[in-house]
């Protein structure tokens, strides 16, 4: 369950983010939309613990992230939440294997040991790279990029997927591809996913839709 | 292997031609100042040691830097040259022995050394393959020189013309090859050893040709000797057919030599002999020591001003290389927000850019005491070469 309760924001720039009260729950596929700069990766970016809220809670999973210091935060973030981000923003030195393992290898908390190396396999065997695993991204088309993206946001089974116009470089028909796989692996992990995308056409895939344009007082 | 260090190497890898720039530049930085200290030093300590076993050297007024560089290291300084009555004139004294050098010729780029075999035992050079000279037209090598030339006992060595388009100069002359030293780690091993009276021919002052009458080369006399046609045949390689014919024309004791070293059986004897030359005006006589010992403190002092400079040098490509790394973590600032946003600990970040430049310093160190090794291991032979080196 995640539960935001009268949760605002602001930047010294003057941008600011008043959530209303909302209730997302577990294994749940919600998607953001909302006009450019309504806050949507700001929400996101909230839920992740890597902007702390002036007030408000924010409880992920039974963790009041607003209330956790900044290595707490660091923390929750590396066990709980998985990030496909719009360009992916895969490290351009690491073969795609090493990639999927990388938040494990650059967490302080684990290391990739013969389990996870299998996960990672599995994850690339289900999403159809398991031939591209020593490939770099500079020589794996965007399709492959994603999917190792993917890979990489599911390795630590993550309770939360978010995902940041994770198909918003794709075209039509591997933007519907993409997302099948990202349910299944959501689906198949029992994460909950919030996407932000601009994409309408897939809305009607999402079990719910929160619309940033106008948000209201309670949702 | 930690996680850390797995994608420190990965970087490293992937950004092979950066790293290794990064490490030649630093190994360079770190290993220049070392090998040349390490060559100075060797340097310095074959400089004293050579000087040492030299009591007193006999030449020509002039350079005594010239005439010790000639004389101990066979450079192509050449000091005046005196003449073979001086080395008579020492015998006849009974204060010190003698031991004539002329070093004027090379063959193959090597000095040809002109000497007498007191040498041989003033320097304790032993033969290690072959044997020692013995005839006219034979030289024994130097190590260094033997394996330089490639060259063995029963091959053969052409002298080097002095000028290639002096045509009235000495011919190049073709000496036997009879022995090679064995390697001593001093300016002897780059030498090719002949007899004085060999150096005589390869100069011309000696020669051998066909027998004018038998040939009917005469074309005259004059004050009571043959004169012989031009077309005479001249031998330029001393044989057992051809070594009777080779006589030398003139007052032996006129034959130039570039040097004499004399060896005083005692200390006594050295200040006379060292006396009896102070108040001569052609010649002189120099302790090697003493000059060597003031020619080091000019070395010291620009073995110190290269110390600044290596130092400056050191300092702005310490820069360089900082700024390269720096610009090298800019380039990662994608992976380092990355790595900040799905979790990752601030140390852990600093731990990843720290062990890229751990890597680089760590592969220069071994550069760098891989090259000084090397160094180490030749620094003699670099030593000698740098003092005996011909047009530096």
């Amino acid at each position: 369950m995640i539960r935001i309760e009268g949760v605002r924001y602001a930047t010294s720039a003057g941008f600011e983010l008043s959530l209303p009260d909302l209730s997302i729950e577990m294994g749940a596929r919600v998607a953001i939309i909302g006009p450019s700069g309504s806050g949507k990766t700001t929400f996101l970016n909230l839920l992740a613990g890597l902007l702390s809220p002036q007030s408000g809670r924010i409880v992920v999973a039974g963790t009041d992230v607003a209330a956790l210091s900044p290595t707490e935060r660091r923390r929750f973030r590396a066990r709980t939440v998985g990030f496909v981000f719009q360009d992916f923003d895969l490290v351009a030195y690491l073969s795609a294997l090493e990639n999927i393992l990388y938040p494990a290898r650059i967490a302080d908390d684990i290391t990739p040991d013969r389990a996870m190396i299998a996960r990672a396999r599995a994850l690339a065997e289900r999403t159809g790279i398991a031939d591209r695993l020593r490939a770099k991204p500079a020589r794996m088309s965007q399709g492959e990029q994603q999917r190792t993206a993917i890979c990489r946001a599911l390795l630590r089974a993550p309770a939360l997927v978010l995902a940041d116009e994770a198909t918003g470089n794709l075209d039509p028909k591997n933007k519907q591809a993409s997302l099948d796989l990202l349910f299944d692996e959501v689906d198949r992990a029992g994460a909950t996913l919030i996407a932000v995308t601009h994409d309408h056409q897939l809305l009607d895939r999402f079990d719910r839709v929160i619309d940033f344009a106008a948000l209201p007082a309670e949702l | 292997m930690s996680d850390i260090l797995i994608l420190a190497v990965a970087y490293v890898r992937h950004t092979a031609i950066r790293s290794a720039v990064l490490v030649t530049s630093l190994a360079l930085i770190l290993a220049v100042p070392l090998a040349t200290q390490t060559v100075l030093d060797a340097a310095e300590s074959h400089f004293t040691e050579r000087a040492e076993t030299t009591p007193v050297i006999i030449g020509a007024r002039g350079s005594a830097l010239d005439l010790i560089m000639n004389g101990l290291y066979f450079t192509a300084d050449r000091p005046e040259r005196i003449t073979m009555a001086e080395v008579e004139r020492l015998w006849d004294e009974g204060l010190a022995t003698p031991v004539p050098l002329h070093v004027r010729y090379t063959a193959g780029g090597q000095p040809v050394v002109g000497t007498t075999l007191e040498y041989f035992e003033l320097r304790d050079l032993e033969v290690a393959a072959g044997r020692g000279l013995a005839l006219l037209g034979e030289a024994v090598l130097g190590a260094s020189a033997a394996v330089r030339l490639d060259l063995r006992a029963g091959d053969v060595l052409l002298t080097d013309p002095e000028n290639l388009f002096d045509i009235g100069g000495a011919y190049p002359l073709e000496l036997s090859v009879v022995g090679v030293l064995a390697p001593t780690g001093t300016a002897d091993d780059e030498a090719v050893f002949v007899d004085v009276t060999t150096a005589w021919v390869i100069e011309g002052i000696g020669h051998g040709h066909a027998d004018v009458v038998e040939t009917d080369m005469v074309v005259g006399s004059s004050e009571g000797a043959l004169v012989a046609s031009r077309a005479v045949q001249q031998f330029n390689r001393i044989t057992p057919e051809t070594i009777a014919t080779f006589h030398f024309h003139g007052d032996r004791l006129e034959y130039p030599i570039s040097s004499v070293i004399a060896v005083p059986p005692d200390a006594r004897n050295a200040a006379v002999l060292r006396g009896r030359y102070i108040g001569r005006e052609d010649m002189r006589a120099v302790v090697p020591g003493v000059v060597i010992e003031a020619l080091l403190e000019t070395v010291f002092r620009i073995g110190r001003i290269l110390d600044a400079v290596f130092a400056v040098v050191g300092v702005a490509a310490s820069f360089a290389i900082l700024l390269a790394l720096y610009l090298s973590i800019r380039m990662r600032e994608t992976e380092l927000r990355t790595a900040s946003r799905i979790g990752a600990a601030r140390w852990r970040i600093a731990a990843l850019l720290g062990a890229d430049a751990a890597l680089i310093g760590l592969g220069a160190l071994a550069l760098a005491l891989l090259a000084e090794a090397m160094v180490s291991a030749r620094a003699d032979t670099l030593a000698v070469w740098l003092l005996t080196a011909r047009g530096l």
